[in-house]
């Protein structure tokens, strides 16, 4: 079965790219353009990987990856930070929510591929 | 009217430099007490002359910096020159302003230190500038990344064909595209660098690493662009079993750069060598292109920044910031680095790293 992956991009024209990426590489796409969609889909329809942008309406990023991090049944789900934002401070902050990888924009997308298809191999 | 001047002027002289002078100069006692205060200083701080003299310099610290200032003091007293501190000090209404210090000795006929004099200049204005030109390349920076991701992923999704089948000509101008993408990735990327630290603030997480595997590490990440330019990229010479302290990504950061600049210099279809040599408690890494060189009278200039090899025709891609910030992450690692011509055609752009630890292979 093909496996889902949760995109939080408030930027639609990213948000589109990356789906047509992930959908040419065999994966299903569920994508929320702000926070408070992003965190009910989780709920609703829980994905086994979340690309998250930092910098969203309705909350931040880093809110949804500590959200993720501290529920019983999402805790496992690996999240991948896309942002514009380099911060030592967000990366940190990243780092305590258990986010697997912080991606800087504009996105290596091979690189993101490469670290997707490797985190979902098992 | 004799308008000459004689020996006897002199005082008047010394008094008349510091009465017109545009910078507070404020002279006190060991203990602190304020001897002598210039209009300037009026003008920077507040008080008259007749409010402060006899006071405690402490007047115009902040609370939070009276450590600061007696640790100035201490400096001083041991011989040390203080020079262009920045630092706050308090206007008579209350309100912060930024200074930059420099103190001097006051010793009396017998050489012997009984008070300083301290040279004020008011850099609020100029600290204002800096902040704002931080917060402007952030925000640039920031607005920039977003759509440049847009440009490149629609690009990457025509390439890869999910777009559908494109000719070799759409793939062409494609490419170009991307290739001038990347470039812009670059010049933001060096700008947000360079800006981090001149402002202090760039963060090294220092770790052990051994030094073969960080250079192997780096030659894996410029492969791609290498192999496009059809040259070679040979590591001859390894030293096994040392390591350095030093940030895992700045360090790739350098080695990449060094080898990018090596590759865009290097005419297609030749090779670059790296080395990597022990030197007493050291460790070199050095590129070696054999590209066309570096033009002589650049050579001095290579490590500042905006400087870009060669003359117009031969300027090659870049900001000209890359070994600059180079330089600055290498002298952080306490190392150096460094040029010299190669022997027959060509460059090599070394760095030396203090060995942290070596191991028997």
């Amino acid at each position: 079965m093909k496996k889902k992956i949760l995109i939080i991009e408030d930027d639609p024209d990213i948000a589109k790219i990356l789906r047509m990426k992930l959908t040419k590489n065999d994966y299903v796409t569920n994508v929320a353009f702000d926070a408070i969609t992003g965190k009910s889909l989780l709920v609703k329809d829980p994905p086994e990987l979340i690309l998250l942008d930092i910098s969203l309406p309705g909350g931040s990023g880093l809110e949804i990856a500590r959200f993720v991090t501290n529920h019983p049944n999402l805790c496992t789900i690996p999240i991948i930070i896309i942002t514009a934002y380099g911060n030592p401070e967000f990366k940190a902050k990243a780092e305590e929510f258990g986010v697997i990888a912080y991606l800087q924009k504009p996105l290596d997308f091979d690189l993101l591929m490469e670290k997707i298809n490797e985190i979902l191999k098992e | 009217m004799d308008t000459k001047l004689c020996e006897d002027d002199s005082e008047a002289i010394l008094a008349s430099i510091v009465e017109y002078s545009h910078e507070a100069i404020i002279s006190q006692t060991l203990d602190g007490t304020i001897t002598s205060w210039n209009p300037a200083a009026k003008h920077l701080y507040g008080y008259t002359t007749e409010e402060i003299i006899g006071k405690s310099i402490s007047i115009i610290v902040p609370d939070y910096l009276l450590n600061e200032a007696d640790e100035l003091l201490i400096k001083l007293k041991k011989g040390e020159i203080v020079s262009n501190f920045e630092t706050e000090r308090r206007h008579k209404d209350g309100h912060l302003i930024s200074v930059s210090i420099s103190i001097s000795p006051i010793k009396n006929s017998k050489s012997q230190l009984v008070g300083v004099s301290t040279v004020d200049r008011d850099i609020t204005e100029r600290k204002k500038i800096k902040q704002l030109k931080a917060k402007f390349i952030s925000i640039v920076s920031h607005e920039l990344r977003t759509p440049l991701t847009s440009i490149m992923g629609s690009l990457d999704l025509v390439l890869d064909g999910t777009a559908g089948e494109i000719n070799s000509q759409v793939r062409e101008l494609v490419e170009i595209a991307a290739k001038n993408g990347e470039r812009l990735i670059h010049l933001i990327n060096d700008i947000v660098d360079i800006e981090k630290i001149e402002s202090g603030q760039m963060i090294y997480k220092y770790e052990e690493l051994n030094i073969n595997s960080v250079v192997e590490e780096a030659i894996v990440s410029v492969s791609k662009s290498a192999k496009k330019e059809g040259i070679d990229i040979n590591l001859i010479k390894k030293s096994p079993g040392v390591f350095v302290k030093v940030d895992h990504e700045r360090l790739l950061q350098v080695l990449i750069n060094l080898l990018s600049n090596a590759l865009k210099f290097t005419p297609r279809g030749k090779h670059i060598n790296v080395t990597i040599d022990v030197i007493d408690s050291m460790v070199r890494v050095s590129i070696i292109d054999y590209g066309s060189g570096v033009d002589k009278e650049f050579q001095d200039q290579l490590f500042q920044n905006f400087s870009q090899a060669g003359n117009a025709i031969q300027r090659t891609k870049g900001t000209g910031l890359g070994l600059s910030i180079s330089k600055s992450i290498i002298t952080q690692f306490k190392g150096q680095i460094g040029f010299q011509p190669n022997e027959t055609t060509g460059s090599i752009f070394y760095f030396d790293l203090p060995i942290n630890r070596t191991e028997r292979p």
